[in-house]
């Protein structure tokens, strides 16, 4: 009895406020990769001038990338076109002793103006790759086949290979760019969310383009490709030139 | 044999009565006093049990997300003697049952494998109400040491003071008294912000915060 009357006792003291309540948060991060572009809709290359053939024309900042994105991203250029090898003919100017119409898609040079920033360490260093177009345009007389001629690809979304140039990022999974956007940058500062990009086309004279070339140095002008004494046709030709913004994969 | 049945009788309901105090205690603090009066004499009122944080634009990203007045707490702690006295307070919970690290939000899903899981220090809360009675203010801050099981005290004056008609903005009151009768002492709102920025992995996260009242 004794031992009843005293857990009732215990019972009447825990008679004391205590509530408590519960707010669930949930956070949904949804993944955002963005890709502004400013570019004319339509870039051309007008060879008129017997100065142009030797000298080539530069298209300083025709395009200009800004990235904007929460996860790890990598950027690449790809020049396609019907075949994914040479520029499209769309009308040429001479029969077929004129030249010839097969003008392959590294003939078109870029260059940008901030260097890839994934690690150097994780980036191809065999001889004769480049990583990326940030190398200087050479003079039209020096040039060096495969420095900044465009990764060229009948499928255009499939990502270059380790041996080919992304603008950012780069095959594999180590290496890319971190999140981020253009947004956070001060004005002046370079970044690899912010690719301006250059354009050049030397056709040389005879109309070979010389400095077109694959990335490990394969020449890839109109003698290499073609024959002795080729050149290319006057005409009308064009290829597309996509910028693709992708996570890193 | 009668007696010593009993005995192993009570000896179980103590063991009882103690682990239950026990666990209460792990969550919210155990009362100290017995002068208010138990639930449903006195309770807390809660509007708004969950809160959603969607993240699809680069607006949201750089700038936040602030959900204000999310949730709004109601007290009505009226019965019991003049010398009941109450705290309340904040407790962020990542379930870490479930394996989550004492950091971290909890995962339950992500949509890729760029950056880190978020950490709780993510989550910012503003507590006000009319009278200005919570520590802090309308003032954003974050659970410190942002672990499992941080808490951030809303009241927690050890002296009693005493609700008032007009209020006196900027004391602790802990006494008997309603969101009826002194609705500006009695209520508080409060605001909750994640500002994410790019380091964390895309995915779905969630935690808990436990709201207490509790007797001192």
């Amino acid at each position: 009895m004794m031992a009843v009357a005293g857990l009732m006792f215990a019972t009447a003291s825990n008679a004391q406020l205590q509530d408590e309540k519960n707010v669930t948060i949930t956070m949904d991060l949804q993944p955002i990769l963005q890709l502004d572009m400013s570019t004319p809709d339509q870039i051309d290359f007008v060879f008129d001038d017997i100065s142009d053939y030797y000298g080539g024309i530069t298209k300083y900042g025709a395009t200009i990338l800004k990235v904007s994105s929460t996860v790890n991203w990598d950027l690449y250029a790809v020049g396609t076109s019907n075949d994914g090898s040479f520029w499209d003919v769309q009308m040429n100017y001479g029969g077929a002793n004129d030249g010839v119409t097969t003008l392959p898609l590294e003939l078109l040079e870029l260059h940008q103006n901030y260097p890839n920033q994934t690690a150097a360490a994780a980036l191809p260093s065999a001889p004769g790759l480049w990583y990326d177009y940030s190398a200087n345009f050479t003079d039209a007389t020096a040039y060096v086949q495969g420095q900044n001629n465009i990764f060229p690809s009948a499928s255009p979304y499939t990502a270059p290979a380790a041996s080919d140039k992304y603008v950012q990022g780069h095959a594999g999974l180590t290496e890319f760019i971190g999140g981020g956007s253009y947004f956070l940058q001060g004005s002046g500062t370079l970044t690899e969310f912010y690719n301006v990009i250059d354009y050049r086309i030397v056709p040389g004279l005879p109309a070979i383009f010389p400095t077109a070339g694959l990335n490990d140095g394969t020449p890839r002008d109109l003698v290499s490709i073609g024959a002795a004494g080729d050149y290319a046709r006057p005409g009308v030709y064009t290829m597309n030139v996509k910028y693709v913004l992708l996570e890193n994969q | 044999m009668i007696n010593f049945r009993t005995q192993i009788g009570l000896t179980a309901l103590l063991m009882f009565l103690l682990h239950a105090s026990v666990s209460t205690a792990q969550t919210c603090g155990a009362p100290i006093t017995a002068n208010c009066n138990p639930y449903p004499d006195n309770e807390m009122l809660i509007a708004s049990n969950n809160t959603e944080f969607i993240f699809d634009s680069f607006t949201d990203y750089l700038g936040g997300i602030t959900l204000s007045g999310s949730t709004t707490l109601r007290l009505k702690v009226d019965s019991g003697n003049v010398n009941c006295k109450w705290k309340l307070a904040m407790i962020i919970d990542n379930n870490p049952g479930g394996g989550t690290p004492a950091t971290d939000w909890e995962t339950l899903n992500t949509y890729g494998s760029s950056g880190t899981v978020p950490t709780l220090d993510a989550i910012e809360v503003k507590v006000y109400n009319g009278c200005n009675t919570p520590i802090n203010n309308n003032v954003y801050q974050t659970f410190f040491p942002a672990l499992n099981g941080s808490n951030i005290d809303i009241i927690n004056d050890v002296m009693l003071n005493t609700a008032s008609t007009p209020c006196v903005p900027g004391v602790q009151v802990n006494s008997l008294g309603s969101y009826i009768t002194n609705y500006n002492e009695f209520t508080f709102q409060i605001d909750y912000r994640v500002k994410p920025g790019f380091v964390f992995n895309p995915g779905i996260y969630a935690l808990k915060i436990s709201f207490c009242l509790v007797e001192i």
